[in-house]
């Protein structure tokens, strides 16, 4: 199966075009063109103050577009109120109606539609059996921990079975524990209700474990959409590289490509590395490589097969459990990181500090980009 | 719970002494069965039979409530609308200047505010009476309202009022359904203060007013020029107790608001 984005016969739900959103003197959108299909889990991903929450208001209707066009649906929502769209949304502070108890939140909206009072009372249970809260429904909000509120909140929002679910950093307040838990429930919940999730959140690993897509913004602008696997693997510029996860970066110049690979002068080594070019890039321009932890194998004897290989001293070993991440420093004076799976315990004469070691990576794991 | 120490339990009773010991006086003697203020004669409720009698209090009695319930309630929806602007408004023109207004009549000497709105009403040839007294206790005592509501507002959360919009309720939905019943308890509470205010107003009345709308405070210190009656006693008597009823309700009411907001 095709996914959406892939078809390109698909109608998206969601058209956002061209969008800007300017507060005053701030900039709080720049530019922002983007397509969100039906059935989507999409993240909104980028630092603190990049316009994630402006970007989500627009579409729950809270905030009017400076520039460009919002569709949902197919239709333009310029100078739609909150109340005539079929989005709901799950605010970052829950947002529970404190006089009301548990089933009244869940009912609210529901009152607020064409519902008799019976099927209004049918849907509530429904709701409260989904978010498993059915011993809970007279409770009032301020009786619930902070992960019920959350469970309340989801099903209040998704109660009047929106089209479009916004959900602005749903797990900010749970602890880590429950954070896994729930982000598990909530991709349950979305597969079995068949909404459309648009999430944001700047936890980077929230976003790959959920979304189907995902859109890395920064500076009001977004820098790059794609499955949380390509982001990952093919960043295609080294701000989404760095802000999705920590990363080697290689400094040179391109001196060939053909598209498929290149190869690159890298400066501070006089080498010649290879690598996937991420960008189309020219011969004699500067680039930058990127080269995960986890790909960069580490050995005692020089990797004679490898075509990407570096001699370095190891520096310092972090023990995380499953996982060391070795610092190594190479002659030029930078340090490199290589990360590798603990399989079995260490031995003493294992991998020390000190020990002068070999930093080997494929072709396919390093990324050439523009700088 | 710790047990005081004798200077607290001294201080205590003194100051307590202080404060009520006169208002005790005036109780025990309102059921006084002499005729002199300060001669005790024996337990009698006669005076209270007496005032019940008389028609001129009783009068002034229905006035002062009329008065307090319609000027309260006037002050309540100012006031109470006076919050939101200042809340909600943003930075509209003349902001500063609004909020400072809307404080001044509480720091205004009551003689000037009752004087001024006297000059006002002549000038405009309006008759004094029950609807001018009722203008100038609204005047004042929205103030108080705008205090206590603006307190509610200012920790309100905005996102509760964007849920209702969300869920499918029109503005004046959400502020009905939610806003409303989230900040009642200061809405209330303000009333009440409204009321109390205008039920104990001498100053502001007796410039306001005409001959055809004695308040009860009017009309009780217009008697005591004339001597202290023991009827008076029982009278106060009779206040004391509405206003100490007044004032455990607004508490206990405020005190819910105040959990309220903590709670959102
Ligand atoms: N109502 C407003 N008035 C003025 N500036 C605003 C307003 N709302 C947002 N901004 C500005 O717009 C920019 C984007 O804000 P936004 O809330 O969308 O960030 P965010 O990505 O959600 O950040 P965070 O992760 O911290 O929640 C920020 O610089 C912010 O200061
Ligand atoms: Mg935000």
């Amino acid at each position: 199966m095709t996914s959406p984005w892939e078809d390109s016969n698909a109608t998206p739900l969601i058209r956002i075009d061209k969008v800007t959103k300017r507060f005053g003197g701030v900039t709080a959108l720049d530019g922002v063109t983007l397509d969100i299909y039906p059935g989507e889990f999409f993240a909104l991903l980028g630092p603190s103050g990049c316009g994630k929450t402006t970007l989500l208001r627009l579409l729950g209707g809270f905030e009017e577009a400076t520039g460009g066009h919002v569709h949902i649906d197919g239709r333009d929502m310029a100078g739609v109120p909150p109340n005539e769209r079929a989005v709901n949304m799950m605010f970052q502070s829950y947002a529970l109606f404190p006089h009301l108890t548990v089933a009244g939140n869940i009912a609210f909206g529901l009152k607020r539609s064409a519902l008799t009072k019976s099927a209004i009372a049918a849907r509530v249970d429904e709701m409260l059996r989904l978010v498993q809260l059915e011993d809970l429904a007279k409770r009032k909000p301020h009786q619930l921990s902070g992960g019920q509120r959350q469970r309340v909140a989801l099903a209040r929002a998704l109660a009047k079975a929106p089209k479009l679910l916004l959900l602005d950093e749903p797990l900010g307040a749970l602890d880590k524990k429950l954070r896994q838990q729930t982000q598990f429930e909530l991709m349950n919940i979305q597969a079995k209700t068949n909404t459309t999730f648009v999430i944001v959140t700047h936890d980077k690993d929230e976003a790959m474990t959920m979304a189907s897509r995902i859109a890395v913004m920064d500076n009001g602008r977004i820098l790059q959409v794609d499955t949380p696997e390509r982001i990952y693997q093919s960043p295609k510029s080294i701000a989404v590289a760095s802000f999705i996860g920590d990363t080697n970066i290689l400094e040179g110049i391109c001196n060939w490509s053909d598209g498929e690979s290149a190869t690159f002068d890298w400066t501070s080594q006089s080498r010649d590395m290879t690598g996937i070019p991420g960008n189309a890039l020219a011969v004699g321009e500067r680039c930058r490589c990127v080269v995960r932890p986890e790909q960069v194998v580490i050995t005692f004897d020089e990797p004679t097969d490898m075509p990407n290989r570096v001699q370095g001293i190891v520096e310092d070993i972090a023990y995380l459990g499953n996982v060391s991440t070795y610092h190594v420093r190479l002659n030029d004076g930078s340090v490199f990181t290589s990360q590798s799976m603990n399989r079995q315990p260490l031995s003493p004469d294992a991998l020390g500090v000190n020990r002068s070691v070999w930093l080997s990576w494929p072709e396919s794991a390093a990324r050439i980009l523009r700088p | 719970m710790k047990r005081m120490s004798p200077f607290n339990v001294v201080s205590l009773t003194v100051g307590f002494a202080f404060l009520y010991l006169p208002i005790l006086l005036l109780v025990i003697y309102s059921f006084n069965a002499s005729q002199l203020v300060t001669v005790w004669a024996g337990f009698s409720t006669r005076w209270y039979g007496e005032l019940l009698q008389n028609e001129a209090f009783l009068d002034a009695a229905w006035v002062t409530l009329k008065v307090g319930l319609l000027s309260s309630v006037v002050a309540t929806m100012l006031g109470t609308m006076a919050a939101f602007a200042l809340a909600r408004g943003g930075r509209f023109r003349g902001r500063t200047l609004f909020s400072g207004m809307v404080y001044a009549p509480i720091v205004m000497p009551e003689i000037i505010t009752g004087l001024s709105l006297l000059l006002l009403f002549i000038s405009l040839g309006v008759p004094r009476g029950v609807f001018t007294v009722v203008l100038a206790h609204a005047t004042f005592s929205m103030c108080f309202v705008c205090v206590v509501v603006s307190a509610r507002l200012s920790t309100f959360d905005r996102s509760l009022e964007e849920a209702a919009l969300d869920l499918g309720c029109t503005p004046w939905d959400a502020f009905r359904s939610v806003t409303l019943p989230i900040i009642a308890p200061a809405v209330i509470a303000g009333w009440l203060l409204a009321f109390t205010l205008s039920l104990d107003d001498l100053v502001i009345a007796s410039f306001t007013t005409g001959p055809s709308a004695t308040t009860l405070p009017i009309k009780v210190y217009s008697s005591i020029r004339l001597g202290v009656s023991p009827e008076i006693n029982a009278l106060s008597t009779l206040i004391i107790g509405l206003v100490t009823v007044g004032i455990l309700v607004a508490s206990v009411v405020n005190k819910g608001a105040l959990l309220g907001a903590r709670n959102t």
